[in-house]
């Protein structure tokens, strides 16, 4: 007999019992459970974080958008030329830094203020905050040299920054009732 | 829909659970008929068999386009696997002396079996020792080369031919006895 004859035989004599029961349910188990796989269903993890993520940001993005505000705009467009110069970036948020202190300050002295009078004041720091922003994005995009740059921009975030400084005296020095009368603040203002 | 080995692999290549369980339906039955006329034993066959195709479904590297060059591939690792774990049951694979195969070659005479007789044959083959039906199971059912089976019994070919004869001639002296 040659093999062949012989395999036939010995396969129907040896037969083989079916797979036990739940084989394949355990196979998933296993190929779910494996470290590769992990990993996958970690980078789905992942994927989902950074998917609400993605979300969140667009959300943001919306009110960001709906919001009235002018400021992030210029902000960002201010903070990619600053990203190319760092020479004016240091000095730029050197006073930026010094402003928002002032800001704090100043917010914080005229908390008792009457209503209207603390509208105009805050319409009046948001204008002085900002404004030199548009002013440093005009000076970049002048055609002159960068030392030239850094002395005007820093010229421009100095005097607003006295401005504020200037408010922030006012109010320190209990000008409240100055402050009081519509032609105190008038007086103020024009002498910002 | 029923896919293609072509769609499975492309699947498992991606690590998509429903390829990769396709592939495991494509290939796991006969590994396991491999595995278990090797081990005897169906909870340690399907261990076998799971390993192995763990081992490739997460190493896209073992992957192959083909499917008879993939069946080829995964039934040596589930043969190799198998006498890893005979060998775990301390069974050894000893060199013989190849004089003795020679003579006993042509004595191998088993055309005393018909297919009515399959039950003592059965009887038989279980009653040999795993050595022997390792040997007789390697060359007769999955139809390995003398060569391969040397590789993976890591032994000389003259040995595994001189093995498979003697296996030959115990499997035949056990049925007549019976």
């Amino acid at each position: 007999m040659d093999n062949k004859n012989l395999k036939h035989l010995m396969e129907q004599a040896w037969p083989v019992p079916a797979m036990p029961t739940g084989s394949r349910e355990r196979f998933a188990s296993k190929l779910s459970k494996s470290p590769h796989n992990s990993a996958r269903h970690n980078w789905w993890l992942w994927g989902t974080g950074a998917s609400v993520g993605i979300v969140a940001a667009i959300l943001a993005l919306v009110f960001l958008v709906q919001t009235p505000s002018t400021t992030s705009i210029e902000d960002n467009k201010i903070l990619v030329a600053l990203s190319m110069n760092p020479e004016i970036a240091e000095q730029y948020y050197y006073y930026k830094d010094q402003m928002w202190k002032e800001t704090e300050n100043i917010l914080k002295l005229s908390e008792d203020m009457r209503p209207d009078l603390r509208a105009q004041l805050v319409t009046e720091i948001k204008m002085l905050t900002e404004s030199p922003d548009s002013i440093t994005l005009d000076i970049m995009n002048e055609g002159i040299d960068n030392a030239q740059k850094v002395i005007y921009i820093t010229s421009v975030y100095r005097q607003h920054l006295r401005s504020l400084q200037y408010i922030h005296h006012i109010l320190s020095e209990n000008y409240q009732t100055f402050l009081d009368t519509p032609q105190g603040s008038q007086m103020m203002f024009k002498e910002l | 829909m029923e896919l293609g080995y072509y769609d499975i692999i492309l699947g498992c290549r991606m690590e998509r659970q429903m390829e990769q369980m396709a592939f495991y339906d494509l290939f796991a039955p006969s590994l396991y008929a491999s595995a278990f006329r090797l081990l005897a034993d169906s909870w340690e066959a399907e261990e076998v068999v799971q390993e192995v195709l763990l081992r490739v479904l997460t190493n896209k590297e073992l992957l192959i386009d083909y499917p008879e060059d993939m069946q080829r591939v995964l039934r040596r690792m589930v043969i190799n696997l198998c006498i890893d774990h005979l060998r775990e049951r301390r069974i050894q694979w000893e060199e013989w002396d190849e004089r003795l195969s020679i003579a006993s070659e042509d004595n191998a005479e088993v055309d005393i079996i018909k297919q009515e007789d399959l039950v003592q044959l059965h009887t038989a083959i279980a009653s040999m020792s795993e050595k022997d039906r390792t040997v007789l199971m390697l060359s007769i059912v999955e139809e390995l080369s003398t060569e391969e089976i040397s590789q993976i019994l890591r032994i000389k070919t003259s040995s595994v031919r001189s093995q498979f004869c003697r296996a030959k001639q115990k499997l035949v002296k056990l049925y007549r006895n019976k």
